[in-house]
């Protein structure tokens, strides 16, 4: 029995496609170049192991503080090469801190990971934009108030009383606690 | 030195940073030359890659010349031109030795789930990366691949990721000659994986996007059928081009920003409920075979996501999936390069300073102006 697969031909799939496609099918020159798996470098997956070329192993360990904590996976040892790219820092620094304290299999470690970015980003922009903010706004306070003092507004005078409709000043509601208060 | 530095979500800036050194005795420093910027960048640009922070220099697809090397760094030399995969290790754990440098186990502390990588966030080992002038580079004499002579830099860059990426794609179908591949997303991993699939003898390749400028990019380039999904039901489609069966292998070159489904958009895209949008690998549950291979190489995040994985199961199909191992394909790879069978380079419509990554940053996430792919020069010399 045959045990190779059939190779399509152009002809084979313009026959049985339901949908005709707009042109038919052209292979480029490259065509099957690798069509045997044996040319293909992952295949096989797995391979006898083998030191890459240059390799020196095991690698020492590095020093310094690495910018991605390890993840809390209590048997998890710390590998001899990291990153230190950016330190952590601020609260998103002790959320994502809290966040690497549980192992990554643990979803509330991702989540924690994504609420250190979202505070990440806005203790950035706080911190960029609240002394313009600020400054913007005392400096509006301190014109409107100029303002108000060279226009006589500095201190109100009561507004004259409005006219009922029985042609009478209304009369000023003088009322006092003690009117209010409950009487016993 | 001036660098791309993460600014919060949507916004990246240029910025002098401090030049980086030597930090562990196999270190190497390299002066970037090019980077590209890959559409997994723009994942850390939305903030949907857990521990991305404020200051944190991107760029994962760059080469360079080899300014300094630390006292055991073995094999290369200051003034080699090199490549580096996007990953990060060391050459000699359980993992390096079998090949599989993209699951090395001495490069990262904060997750199992992947290796140090060069600017993909502090969740991958916090390692800047080569959107900048300088970038350093932990176990050069084992990581970097020097470029051959006749080779371009910009011809060697995708083969750091988006190419080694694409071709692992479709070598995990497992073809055998006269398959259809159905290749989700005709961004540059997409391009690389329809290139692959002829290469190792697909039957036919159908191209899936809602761009219809990058649908037209791929036909032109590659000779590809295409499907814009915005205009028809796809898996209706694609079905009705195999006979009713579904694609033989479908190759998921999308990631967490897949559209085509507004309810997966809004939980994971912009609620962030789940990690990003699942839709592209349930369109590929249901657009291929049953028995069929879903080859799943499109970034996504931890820690979960609403994929369909009862039809998955009753259909019988196979799922593989992996960052590329990118060094072993690198020799391969150049091999086709300078073999003439491609010319990877062709992907890089837009070519732009540093100082420019901003707003090629913007056009390359809101797809304007044609763009498939975007190359930076950090040291000026725009090819």
């Amino acid at each position: 029995m045959n045990r190779e697969p059939e190779v399509t031909t152009p002809e084979t799939i313009l026959r049985r496609s339901g949908y005709q496609s707009m042109e038919p099918v052209r292979r480029p020159s490259y065509w099957g170049v690798d069509l045997d798996p044996a040319r293909r470098p992952g295949v096989p997956g797995h391979r006898e192991p083998r030191p890459m070329a240059n390799t020196r192993f095991p690698p020492e360990p590095q020093r310094g503080m690495p910018a991605a904590p390890m993840h809390g996976r209590t048997n998890k040892t710390m590998p001899p090469v990291f990153g230190t790219a950016v330190p952590l820092r601020g609260l998103s620094g002790a959320i994502r801190k809290y966040a690497y304290s549980m192992p990554d299999h643990d979803p509330s470690h991702w989540l924690l990971k994504l609420l250190g970015d979202r505070v990440d980003s806005w203790e950035y922009h706080a911190k960029k934009y609240l002394p313009l903010g600020l400054a913007v706004a005392g400096l509006g306070f301190i014109l409107s108030s100029r303002a108000s003092e060279s226009r006589g507004l500095g201190r109100r005078k009561p507004r004259s009383l409005p006219v009922t409709r029985w042609g009478g000043e209304a009369r000023r509601r003088e009322w006092s606690r003690r009117e209010w208060a409950p009487s016993h | 030195m001036r660098a791309l530095t993460y600014e919060g979500p949507y916004r990246v800036a240029v910025r002098n940073k401090p030049e980086p050194r030597i930090e562990h005795p196999q270190d190497g420093i390299v002066r970037v030359t090019s980077a590209a910027i890959c559409g997994s960048d723009l994942h850390l640009l939305h903030g949907l890659v857990p521990d991305t922070r404020i200051g944190f220099t991107f760029g994962h697809e760059f080469t360079g010349i080899v300014e300094e090397v630390g006292p055991n760094a073995q094999g290369i030399k200051p003034g080699d031109r090199v490549m580096l995969p996007f990953q990060i290790f060391c050459g000699g754990c359980y993992y390096c030795t079998r090949g599989l440098s993209a699951c090395c186990e001495n490069t990262n502390p904060a997750t199992d789930a992947g290796t140090g990588i060069y600017g993909y966030s502090h969740t991958m080992g916090g390692y800047d990366g080569g959107q900048a002038e300088y970038v350093r580079v932990p176990f050069i004499g084992v990581d970097a691949e020097k470029i051959p002579e006749d080779v371009d830099d910009l011809d060697a860059l995708p083969i750091t990721d988006a190419f080694s990426t694409g071709y692992q794609g479709a070598e995990m179908c497992d073809l055998r000659g006269g398959e259809t591949v159905l290749v989700l997303g005709a961004g540059p991993v997409g391009l690389f994986a329809m290139w692959s699939a002829w290469a190792m003898g697909a039957g036919r390749v159908i191209a899936v996007d809602l761009e219809n400028y990058r649908l037209q990019f791929a036909r032109d380039w590659l000779g590809v059928e295409t499907i814009n999904f915005k205009e028809h039901d796809l898996v209706t489609i694609v079905k009705g081009m195999t006979e009713g069966r579904g694609a033989d292998a479908t190759i998921e070159a999308v990631g967490c920003e897949a559209s085509g489904s507004p309810v997966h958009r809004a939980l994971g895209v912009y609620a962030k409920l789940e990690a990003g949008s699942p839709q592209a690998i349930n369109f590929a549950i249901h657009a291929t075979r049953k028995g069929g291979v879903i080859s799943l190489i499109g970034a996504y995040g931890p820690p979960f996501n609403g994929v369909d994985i009862g039809t998955f199961m009753n259909k019988a199909q196979t799922m593989r999936t992996g960052q590329a191992s990118v060094k072993r394909y690198m020799p391969h790879l150049l091999e086709h390069v300078r073999a003439g069978r491609i010319k990877p380079s062709t992907v890089f419509t837009h070519r732009c300073s540093l100082e420019d990554a901003p707003r090629a940053y913007h056009t390359f996430a809101q797809k304007k102006d044609g763009c498939v792919k975007v190359a930076l020069f950090p040291n000026g010399n725009l090819h």
